[in-house]
């Protein structure tokens, strides 16, 4: 099964309020993304980085 | 002015078109008239404190004051009487005496639970299409605030700490409404995240902190389910009235997001003429205690409020109406139906339910036994428990009892075991009685749980009358005893290590009968997952030890002011930000099963950073003996100071045979 985060979503996935330009931006970085069946356990990871 | 040549009937012009014209056809009375509800106006503030100090509730507040929920109509401009409808776990209080009744739902808590779109969507059209039916206009709901703490009287109107999750769940719900023509009304706008104090208190919150966590689903549903309304808040945020708050209001909602709806007042949130006007809330409810007569035309008097703020108002509001063609269609009520939109409530019910616990794979109960005892007081086994108190209530077209739907699922399951029913005293006197039932009978269901109610917080996490001295002692008395909770919000349970087996079904409405024996004889697998993170103890809370965080302070204004200082960390965030390990060790998005999953062949394909789409992938598959679902849920960390460990951004819901996989 396929589940697509998408950073143009609404709810803004991998951004963060930025005070300086009023704004969600998403910052560069390595992203780490966890998969699994609940907030505590979520034995799969995988990295993004955004530049 | 005929009615046929009157402009706003022609249904070629836009929506807003129709409703400028409109407007430009009415006197100043009829605008002022329009701005507000029909009730009389009554001291409610006076009234909640009388209720609060004889130690009364909401319901009997309720009861005392006949509340109107509608706009009169102007026939000569063919505006029909507007009619205004609670939510948001069924339709509840509408414009009607007494209150019509209808399809009672599951709490919005347990929706999140499902998490499950479909299930969202199947609820909202249950809710939209009784509204419909009902002749009604606007139905007062999805509730998006979030479970800052477990205490809070409303958060079973709300569906979680999180809020992707409350925000995705709300956008099915809306859409599904509004696809009745009825206007959704998104609320409590915002930071109504506790009942304590809430005609006086001030929020104090960091804006990114607004922004990331408590305006999310909001602004989810203004741009993907293009509510057509919201309800402003009754507290205060930064020492303004919610209602005259710019910033939410006007600012973000409209010249950022781009919402075209109208913002009612909560009932009696209005605080004034026109500063609220002003700041961009568009129609008082229920009364005219503000937008009256004398205060309007004195306000356009003394130039504070312009006549094009009032058209303004109207203009926003008769959009929405003329959108979902509530000008063109006549008032003309129906029936519900109500044993199918029974069976959709019961389905909805038994997708929702999380097994916290189930040692030694003791559910489901074989339906092959001799006798079943039901014990617990009376709240949860007498009746079916349809949920909390207050404005939100929905009165009931039936309901099915704890022991008669038992006996239902028992007989379709051509069971010929035995249920019986014992009610335990409110104050435990008769608990000997209790104990030598569960002595004497094969298996024991014990029932405890917790209502909740508007208007009033809890005084902690704790069910009430006792309950977990009464199952502290019924425990460990019959091995084969099974615990189902029936919460407004997330309890303590001290008692948890003697229970082998525990359920959390939460207020289910009309089917919790039903629902409950579904899914201890296995008829329906649980599938639902934590929306809301249980604490192991109060101790481990947001807001333990820091009264300016709950229930505030007065810092010299003489209201109390709760200052949201833990910044990002509510639910798991704070758990995980604080390395405190909530119950079960599991908490947020936590569900049991009676099969097994196992999740292989993770893949992420990030194929240009964040810049493009990118795709989890993951095969889950069914290893044990029955059918069921499991949510794969994807969480992202974000390189950013500041940031809690992990935050919800995707999850899917599937439902496999024994042995079979997804793709």
């Amino acid at each position: 099964m396929t589940i697509t985060i998408d950073a143009a979503a609404t709810h803004h996935p991998f951004s963060a309020w930025d005070y300086s330009t009023r704004a969600f931006v998403t910052k560069p970085g390595e992203y780490t993304v966890h998969v699994g069946t609940s907030a505590d356990s979520t034995p799969h990871t995988a990295t993004i980085t955004v530049w | 002015m005929s009615e046929s040549t009157a402009a706003w009937r022609d249904t070629s012009l836009t929506p807003r078109e129709r409703a400028e014209k409109l407007v430009e056809a009415m006197t100043l009375g009829q605008k002022i008239a329009q701005l507000h509800g029909a009730m009389e106006t009554i001291d409610i503030y006076a009234l909640s404190a009388q209720l609060a100090e004889s130690g009364a509730d909401m319901d009997q507040l309720a009861a005392q004051i006949r509340v109107e929920r509608h706009v009169p109509a102007i026939d000569e401009l063919g505006i029909p009487r507007f009619r205004v409808t609670n939510g948001p776990v069924g339709v509840g209080m509408g414009d009607g005496t007494p209150s019509p009744p209808a399809t009672s739902l599951p709490m919005t808590i347990g929706l999140a639970a499902g998490f499950d779109l479909d299930l969202a969507h199947a609820y909202g059209d249950i809710i939209g299409s009784e509204t419909a039916t009902l002749g009604q206009h606007v139905l007062e709901g999805p509730g998006v605030c979030l479970h800052r703490t477990t205490i809070a009287g409303r958060n079973f109107e709300y569906f979680s700490e999180d809020p992707y999750l409350s925000g995705v769940m709300a956008v099915a719900v809306a859409k599904a409404i509004q696809a009745h023509n009825v206007i959704a009304m998104g609320k409590h706008y915002v930071v109504n995240d506790q009942e304590y104090e809430r005609f006086r208190v001030s929020v104090e919150v960091d804006e990114h902190v607004l922004r990331e966590l408590y305006l999310l689903p909001f602004e989810m549903l203004v741009k993907d389910a293009k509510i057509a309304a919201f309800m402003s808040a009754y507290n205060r945020i930064r020492g303004v009235y919610a209602t005259e708050y710019r910033h939410t209001l006007t600012d973000i909602l409209r010249t950022e997001w781009g919402f075209e709806g109208y913002i009612q007042s909560d009932f009696w949130s209005c605080r004034s003429a026109a500063p609220s006007l002003n700041a961009g809330m568009d129609h008082e409810m229920p009364d005219a205690k503000w937008l009256n007569e004398a205060n309007v035309r004195a306000a356009l008097q003394d130039a504070s409020l312009e006549i094009k703020t009032v058209n303004r108002a109207l203009v926003r509001r008769y959009t929405q109406m003329f959108r979902f063609g509530q000008f063109d269609r006549p008032y003309d009520p129906g029936e519900i139906d109500a044993p199918a939109h029974g069976a959709v409530a019961r389905a909805i019910g038994s997708q929702i339910a999380v097994l916290l616990k189930n040692d030694d794979g003791l559910l489901p109960l074989n339906h092959d036994t001799g006798s079943v005892a039901i014990i617990g007081q009376s709240a949860f086994v007498d009746e079916a428990c349809l949920g909390g108190g207050g404005s939100s209530k929905v009165t009931p077209l039936y309901t099915v009892r704890p022991l008669d739907g038992m006996q239902d699922v028992l007989r379709d399951l051509d069971s010929a075991a035995s249920v019986t029913k014992v009610t335990v005293e409110d104050d435990l006197s008769n608990l000997d009685a209790a104990r030598k039932a569960a002595t004497q009978a094969d298996v024991v269901v014990l029932m405890a749980g917790l209502v909740a109610t508007e208007g009033a917080d809890q005084p902690d996490a704790n069910m009430l009358n006792d309950q977990n001295r009464m199952l502290d002692e019924l425990l460990s008395v019959n091995p084969a005893t099974v615990v189902v909770l029936k919460d407004s919000n997330p309890v303590l349970m001290p008692w948890i290590d003697k229970a082998r087996a525990v359920l959390e079904v939460w207020n289910q409405g009309a089917e919790d009968g039903h629902v409950v024996a579904d899914l201890l004889f296995g008829v329906v697998n649980p599938s639902g997952k934590v929306p809301t993170s249980y604490p192991r103890s109060e101790d481990d809370t947001l807001y333990a030890g820091r009264p300016e965080r709950y229930p505030g302070t007065d810092e010299g204004d003489g209201y109390p002011v709760m200052r949201y200082s833990e910044g990002l960390e509510i639910g798991y965030r704070w758990f995980q930000a604080q390395g405190i390990e909530p119950l079960f060790g599991f908490g947020f998005g936590f569900g049991l099963s009676y099969t097994t999953f196992g999740i292989t062949d993770v893949s992420v394909d990030a194929p240009d950073g964040a810049r493009a789409p990118v795709t989890v992938t993951a095969r889950v598959a069914n290893t044990g003996p029955v059918a069921g679902g499991e949510v794969l849920q994807v969480y992202l960390g974000v390189p950013v100071p500041g940031q809690p460990p992990k935050r919800l951004v995707g999850f899917r819901k599937t439902f496999l045979e024994p042995g079979s996989r997804s793709w």
